[in-house]
């Protein structure tokens, strides 16, 4: 009995140390979250929000091909964020590990990722210049004699997409450096022992190997990018409009909050659907 | 600064498996007690119960005649030597061994000297101001045992305390703990899987297997007369042979493969168990060669199937006749040297000669 | 064949460090430009702009504002993810698994989802805009990040080290104070950095929950309608720089926990 009484008492000197947390996360989370499906269930008609429960912002959401259009723009420049990412920091992550030597890997690691700390808003600001009319692309091409008139790149869903690949080469270089080094040497060793090319060896035993998490890594490139506002909205201009600069517009320019909710619960969806597409490869639990 | 520790009928379950099942047993004050035995017998679980670290599904633990069982470890007038040390990585070493005494509310300049000190019996002297991690596994070993020691315990815990030293070092760590031990006094209780390190340094070894105490005394008893056919092969290397038993006046006589043979009554470790079956066991440094004198029991002609040469003696796995081609394990001098399959007689001192209680199902540790 | 290998690698490194550093690079030379114009040609160095910056009151308050979101929700969620890592790895605790799924849940939900279901609360509630809800939105996305980390560092170890403080004589309040605190400090520390970074860097939420009082990324944003700037680029390097001191800082904390290991 005593030993019962007990054991009740240090569960609830326990579960006093994670109240606090749990409380924050049920206040500024999940109420919101609740806050924010009511709210995609109402309409707002004339200015104001009536509180009856519709499906009709769906209905919009799927109705409308312009809605629609800023979905598939957002899945298609996501998607090609993350291939490209994936194909550009694999063999800066392989080179890194492998090729320079031990004691300089971390400096070049640390190098590799330095902007990524830069601010967001002024990573991105920075591509505008880079990528203006008179910008520093279009006058090396035109001095080099590549081209004949500026290009243009600012304001173009190549410009989103150069935003993003430089943003998320750095991060997924990181999850796959460590990845790598996390493979024993023994198992390419092993492989070598047993006759296998370099080739055959980084085919069979390297790319298998890291995989999951490459596949972890492209997971966050995915959603992060899908839900980005800041690097569409300032490289890619008004032109080919994403979900978020639709949500954004929403809540902006049209204090359509409900039909804004719609939208963002689409959107968590997409990923949530994505989410359980990989989930045979993803093992974010701690192994 | 010194006290008996006895363990009654303690039994503990982790969800469904049964760590400890029923044991009872009881360490005299200031005695150096080993608990040996396999892996995942229960060793670290039946110290938690000593320690407080952890309360028994039944059973009562007491404490220089005081029941302990429901007191946390703070409470008790124990203290533990952790398997991982468990030094406080943020603390200095004279932090660490002086934190017993800060909680004590022992005032600084005294704590500081009874760290120092400590510190010396430790053979650490002037390392107070170093950091856990600038110290070598070794190192941190002796400031654990400081920190355990500083605060007096009237019995000291040890988890595999050289468990992670190399063996040069651990065999030099047995000495210095010994000394330590007479030192101070106090009643320690060591836990070791390494049955080499428990003979050396045990006034009383506790045999344990799959949560059962098998065997407990003074190592000599325990090597030479173990209690349990667990015990004599965990013990050391032993040859296990079935005999079955008849009484013949004031004593047995062992029937079976090597003829009939009287034994006094007091060789058998059970004497309940008399009648019926036993095995006798024998060590096979105690087997001798050439022909049997009269009184000796004879083991007959075998062959030699294998030898190595192991430093002090030679180990021989030898084919006896008596047992149809059973193989036994005999330690051969250094220098004699036998080949591969040479006709060796043999026989045994019946002193050394050990009958147990034949086991049926017998229980081994899982793991 | 191994020399062509490994200068192809080369080449490779430079090509994408290039294109690493290339924004950066044009960001901060264009920021020392003498004209109006952060395009070629470069026509500085000048100082000109930056001293714009540290004359405009808007952006220093507005950097003010930022350091205080940040320290302090930083400080909130290292307080409160280092609680709830204690509690979930030291106590067996009914539905753990629930519990941790919830606190770090927020983590797989988009910034912009979370700022704008918050904005919906506060307005249904008439909760004003303020940098107090923006600290609290970021409090909300750094807590996970400060739960996982200190949490991940409360192995079966710590756990024995906290196990001999109370078999000295410690009590509950003593062996988290003396013992766990400053033994996981490093890892509380490393979450609370980082999420002083991610805080100072957020701009989403800060958009959606800030009215009259905004920090520093939502008052760049307003700058950037301006176009292309010098005053732009100047603001934007200094923003640079004191993430580089942030991540040093880090970078030196951490290197030297990995040198004790
Ligand atoms: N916390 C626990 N939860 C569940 N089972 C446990 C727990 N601790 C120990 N056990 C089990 O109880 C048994 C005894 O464990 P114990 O740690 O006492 O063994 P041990 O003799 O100390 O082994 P070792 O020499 O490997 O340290 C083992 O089967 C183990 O798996
Ligand atoms: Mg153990």
């Amino acid at each position: 009995m005593a030993a019962v009484r007990a054991a009740r008492r240090q569960r609830l000197r326990g579960f006093a140390f994670v109240l606090p947390a749990l409380l924050w996360t049920a206040a500024f989370f999940l109420l919101p979250f609740a806050f924010m499906v009511a709210m995609s269930l109402w309409r707002r008609v004339g200015g104001r929000i009536l509180e009856s429960w519709t499906l009709e912002n769906y209905a919009d959401f799927f109705g409308r091909p312009h809605f629609l259009e800023g979905l598939a723009n957002s899945l298609e420049i996501t998607l090609t964020v993350t291939v490209i990412s994936v194909l550009f920091a694999y063999p800066l992550a392989w080179i890194i590990a492998e090729k320079v030597p031990e004691r300089w890997q971390r400096a070049a690691l640390m190098l590799a990722v330095l902007p990524f700390w830069t601010s967001y808003v002024v990573r991105s600001y920075a591509w505008l210049l880079v990528l203006a009319h008179d910008g520093v692309v279009n006058r090396a091409l035109l001095a080099v004699g590549l081209v004949e008139a500026p290009l243009v790149l600012a304001s173009t869903r190549t410009a989103t997409v150069i935003g993003f690949v430089h943003f998320f080469v750095m991060l997924l270089t990181l999850t796959i450096y460590a990845n790598l080094r996390q493979l024993s040497p023994n198992y390419a060793r092993a492989a070598a022992d047993l006759g296998a090319g370099p080739v055959r060896i980084f085919l069979h035993v390297i790319l298998p190997l890291t995989l999951p998490g490459v596949m972890v890594g492209a997971f966050l490139t995915f959603v992060l990018a899908i839900g980005d506002y800041v690097t569409p909205q300032i490289l890619g201009g008004n032109n080919e409009l994403v979900l978020p600069q639709i949500i954004m517009l929403q809540i902006g320019r049209r204090a359509d909050l409900p039909s804004a909710s719609a939208m963002a619960i689409v959107l968590m969806a997409v990923v949530t659907l994505v989410y359980f597409a990989c989930a045979r490869w993803l093992r974010l639990e701690r192994a | 600064m010194t006290a008996d520790v006895e363990v009654l009928g303690v039994s503990h379950r982790f969800g469904e498996v049964a760590a400890l099942r029923d044991v009872t047993l009881s360490i005299g004050a200031g005695r150096f007690a080993v608990l040996l035995g396999p892996s995942g017998c229960g060793k670290t679980t039946l110290l938690s119960v000593i320690g407080g670290f952890l309360f028994p599904s039944a059973g009562r633990v007491r404490i220089a005649g005081r029941d302990v069982t429901g007191l946390p470890a703070a409470r008790r007038p124990t203290t533990t030597v952790f398997q991982d040390y468990a030094l406080f990585p943020h603390m200095r070493l004279g932090a660490n061994v002086a934190f017993g005494l800060r909680m004590r509310r022992v005032p600084r300049a005294e704590r500081e000297a009874r760290a120092e000190a400590m510190l010396r019996l430790v053979g650490l002297e002037g390392m107070a101001a170093k950091m856990p991690h600038e110290l070598s596994g070794g190192q941190r070993q002796r400031v654990a045992l400081a920190r355990a020691l500083a605060v007096e315990p009237e019995v000291l815990l040890l988890d595999e305390p050289l468990g992670a030293l190399d063996l040069k070092l651990r065999r030099q760590m047995q000495d210095e703990l010994k000394a330590i031990q007479r030192r101070v006094g106090t009643t320690f209780v060591h836990v070791t899987h390494d049955q080499e390190e428990a003979m050396a340094i045990a006034d009383e070894i506790v045999v344990m297997n799959a949560g059962r105490v098998m065997d407990q005394g003074p190592p000599e008893r325990v090597y030479l007369r173990p209690r349990s056919r667990f015990s004599a092969a965990f013990m050391g290397e032993a040859n296990f042979v079935p005999v079955r038993l008849r009484r013949e006046g004031d004593g047995i006589a062992i029937l079976g493969p090597f003829g009939t043979h009287p034994l006094p009554a007091e060789r058998l470790a059970d004497p309940a168990a008399t009648g019926g079956r036993a095995e006798l066991a024998f060590r096979p440094e105690h087997v001798n060669l050439g022909d049997a004198p009269p009184g000796t029991l004879d083991l007959g002609e075998g062959t030699v199937r294998d030898i190595a040469f192991s430093g002090s003696h030679r180990r021989a796995r030898i084919a006896l006749d008596a047992l149809d081609g059973g193989e036994i394990v005999a330690y051969l001098p250094q220098a004699m040297e036998v080949s591969a399959t040479a006709r060796l007689r043999l026989h045994l001192d019946p002193a050394r000669a050990i009958l147990l209680p034949a086991e049926d199902g017998e229980s081994r540790c899982g793991g | 064949m191994r020399r062509l290998a490994d200068g192809l690698a080369l080449g490779y490194v430079v090509a994408v460090y290039a294109f690493i550093y290339l924004p950066v690079a044009v960001l901060v030379l264009f920021s020392f430009q003498e004209s109006r114009l952060p395009i070629p040609p470069f026509d500085g160095p000048s100082l000109r702009w930056y001293a714009a910056v540290f004359a405009d009151r808007r952006l220093t308050d507005a950097l003010a504002n930022s350091l205080l979101v940040a320290l302090l929700s930083s400080a909130l969620a290292a307080l409160l993810g280092f609680l709830a890592a204690y509690g979930l790895a030291r106590y067996r605790l009914p539905a753990s698994g629930l519990q941790r799924a919830l606190l770090t849940a927020p983590l797989s939900v988009s910034y912009l989802i979370i700022g704008l279901g918050l904005l919906i609360m506060f307005s249904r509630l008439g909760v004003p805009r303020s940098l107090l809800t923006v600290g609290i939105g970021h409090t909300v996305i750094n807590l996970p990040l400060c739960f996982a980390i200190t949490y991940s560092q409360m192995g079966a170890h710590q756990e024995n080290v906290e196990r001999a403080a109370r078999d000295l004589g410690a009590r509950e309040w003593q062996v988290m104070l003396l013992v766990t605190a400053p033994m996981l400090l490093p890892a509380i520390l490393a979450g609370f950095l980082l999420s002083v970074t991610f805080s100072w860097d957020e701009f989403i939420i800060a958009f959606l929950l800030s009215r009259f009082d905004v920090t520093l990324p939502v008052e760049i944003w307003s700058l950037l309608r301006s176009g292309l700037n010098p005053r732009n680029n100047a603001v934007g390097s200094v923003v640079f720089l004191f993430s580089f001191a942030l991540v040093l800082v880090m970078e030196l904390l951490l290197f030297r926990r990995g040198r004790r290991r």
